[in-house]
């Protein structure tokens, strides 16, 4: 009864990463459509091919296609037709009365309705009048939303990965708070096994980031680069000031490991790796929190704003990533706190 | 007690120097040496962004050689002199100052070389008022912080290589933002345009000298 009053919390970070990782590979990504070609309309009729992911079109779907701008529906797409499970022909007639504008392309069957936002340029010389709804689609019943992960163009399957690269920043983060806690701790008291702490959460911090950087690495690769070839130096790395910060921060901790193991006497190395610990640990937050406000950054949410756009998440999204934040954190602490046992047993058996 | 401690220890640190003046002598034949070598390689450079750039990295490197002795010269008992006598938070601004003086010293030497050495084209806009502020200002946090770090660095046995690998990342918060300020300088831009940059790059310097201030103690306590 005991233990478990104790362990409660590892058990939660189990539960919690295996309802990670079953989500984000097992949940499908909702259907919708990536590309329309051609994707400039003029004036009159266009067949236009849109092609789409995990759509699963059938032969016998009733399908509706309609452009819109500012929650106006403008243009109904007429005699559409199934190519393949992924495809569709739509004819749009763009009226005169349209001026040039990038449109949104909403695709609805009776399984799914997608919302493809500026996917389509119109040019047409139209006069802009205060246009209501010029044509009224069949209302379409799409059945009862299914759970899936939002389908982003760009990102496409590559948003899996923001339940593991996201949470490894944020476990950093807290792990090198606890680091930079104890050492103050550890210049409060003299008191080694607080500099253990302190130490063992470094060395897990650092294990943290090296893991972001990989998997940031590999999502830089297949979202901002053309170059996705696996074999070239190209795409693994942008120049972000994100990925400066997290550079530096792995770092300043490379080289707290180096000051310790270039000091001998262990309260002197004690002391010496706590005193820079807490000062790179000050700078690490004031590069973190000053740089991204005046620089601009590819990452969601930047250009003013340390933190994510909150319009980045959506429910789903949100109910698994929260949970795997949380789940990645427990982890690192449970990581710790083994570390600190592991040393615990080994001065015992130093002492018999 | 604290003032007259710390004029004390200026005045002591001056005299240091005065004695020997090879060691300032030999940084500044560094600073012209580098540039010389600099304008060697690249005589003109067209973009004043690289031009600029060029600049602060041979500021970094000059003052990481000019400060990474401060804490060097005190040999131990020397040291134990010295902790009985005075209070370490005096020691510590006493350092920070008169390596700021050093400092800002070098760099408007390195300015006025670099200058006559290395041209760019795009330099006749330069607001030159603003940019001697980025040049103090970047110095001042880059010179406050090696400091700290090199009397970190001064209790291992290789005192330059760990003082860079120790300081460099720490450095470039402060670094990034003066490199920006002083391109909106060549560029031309005024004080207005700027604020955010001098708010901050003083905010950073206070930041590193009251943290100097908490942390030194622990270090001389031995």
């Amino acid at each position: 009864m005991n233990s478990i009053k104790k362990h409660w919390w590892k058990a939660l970070a189990v539960i919690l990463l295996i309802y990670t990782i079953a989500f984000s590979f097992l949940v499908p990504l909702s259907p919708s459509v990536k590309s329309a070609s051609p994707n400039s309309l003029n004036l009159g009729e266009n067949k236009v091919i849109l092609t789409g992911y995990n759509t699963g079109f059938s032969s016998d779907e009733k399908i509706s296609a309609t452009l819109e701008y500012d929650h106006k529906t403008l243009v109904c797409g007429t005699e559409i037709k199934q190519i393949n499970d992924n495809q569709v022909s739509v004819n749009f007639t763009i009226p005169d009365s349209l001026p040039s504008k990038i449109l949104h392309l909403r695709l609805s069957t009776n399984k799914f309705s997608s919302f493809s936002p500026e996917l389509i340029k119109v040019f047409a010389v139209g006069i802009n009048r205060d246009t209501t709804n010029l044509c009224e689609a069949d209302a379409l019943n799409s059945s009862a939303h299914s759970l899936d992960i939002p389908n982003r163009l760009q990102l496409n399957e590559t948003i899996r990965n923001l339940m593991f690269h996201v949470p490894m920043w944020f476990t950093m983060m807290v792990i090198l708070s606890i680091s930079f806690f104890y050492s103050i701790k550890y210049l409060n008291t003299f008191d080694i096994k607080y500099d253990i702490i302190a130490r063992e959460a470094v060395n897990i911090g650092l294990l943290f980031a090296v893991l972001g950087l990989i998997t940031g690495s590999i999502w830089a690769k297949f979202t901002w680069s053309e170059h996705t070839d696996l074999f070239t130096t190209k795409g693994w790395w942008v120049n972000d000031v994100k990925l400066n910060g997290a550079a530096i921060t792995t770092l300043i901790y490379i080289a707290y490991r180096i000051l310790r193991n270039s000091l001998q006497e262990e309260h002197q190395k004690a002391k010496i790796s706590a005193v820079y610990n807490i000062f790179a640990f000050v700078m690490m937050i004031v590069f973190i929190m000053i740089l991204p406000r005046i620089t601009d950054s590819l990452h969601p949410g930047n250009g003013g704003n340390p933190a994510f756009g909150k319009y980045d998440l959506d429910s789903t999204l949100r109910m698994v990533f929260y949970p795997a934040v949380m789940g990645w954190i427990l982890l690192g602490i449970w990581m710790l706190s083994l570390k600190k046992r592991i040393y615990n047993l080994e001065n015992k058996l130093e002492n018999d | 007690m604290f003032v007259k401690q710390l004029a004390h220890l200026l005045k002591h640190e001056f005299l240091i120097e005065m004695k020997q003046k090879h060691f300032i002598s030999s940084i500044v034949l560094y600073i012209i040496s580098t540039i010389f070598v600099c304008s060697l390689s690249f005589t003109t450079i067209a973009e004043t962004s690289i031009w600029n750039g060029l600049f602060w990295i041979i500021i970094l490197f000059s003052l990481t050689n000019a400060i990474s002795k401060s804490f060097l010269n005190e040999n131990s008992d020397k040291q134990i002199f010295l902790y009985t006598l005075i209070n370490p938070r005096a020691l510590i601004i006493g350092k920070i100052i008169y390596n700021l003086i050093l400092s800002i010293l070098l760099v408007l030497i390195s300015f006025f070389v670099f200058n006559i050495f290395i041209q760019s084209d795009g330099l006749e806009n330069m607001n030159y008022s603003m940019f001697l502020l980025a040049v103090v200002l970047g110095s001042t946090s880059i010179s406050s912080t090696l400091t700290m770090v090199s009397a970190i660095a001064s209790k291992t046995n290789n005192n330059i290589g760990i003082l860079s690998i120790l300081a460099f990342p720490i450095l470039i918060p402060s670094l990034l933002l003066s490199i920006q300020f002083s391109n909106l300088a060549i560029l031309g831009g005024t004080f207005d345009m700027a604020s955010q940059f001098i708010v901050f790059l003083s905010l950073i310097n206070l930041l590193i000298v009251i943290l100097s201030f908490l942390l030194f103690p622990y270090l001389w306590r031995e």
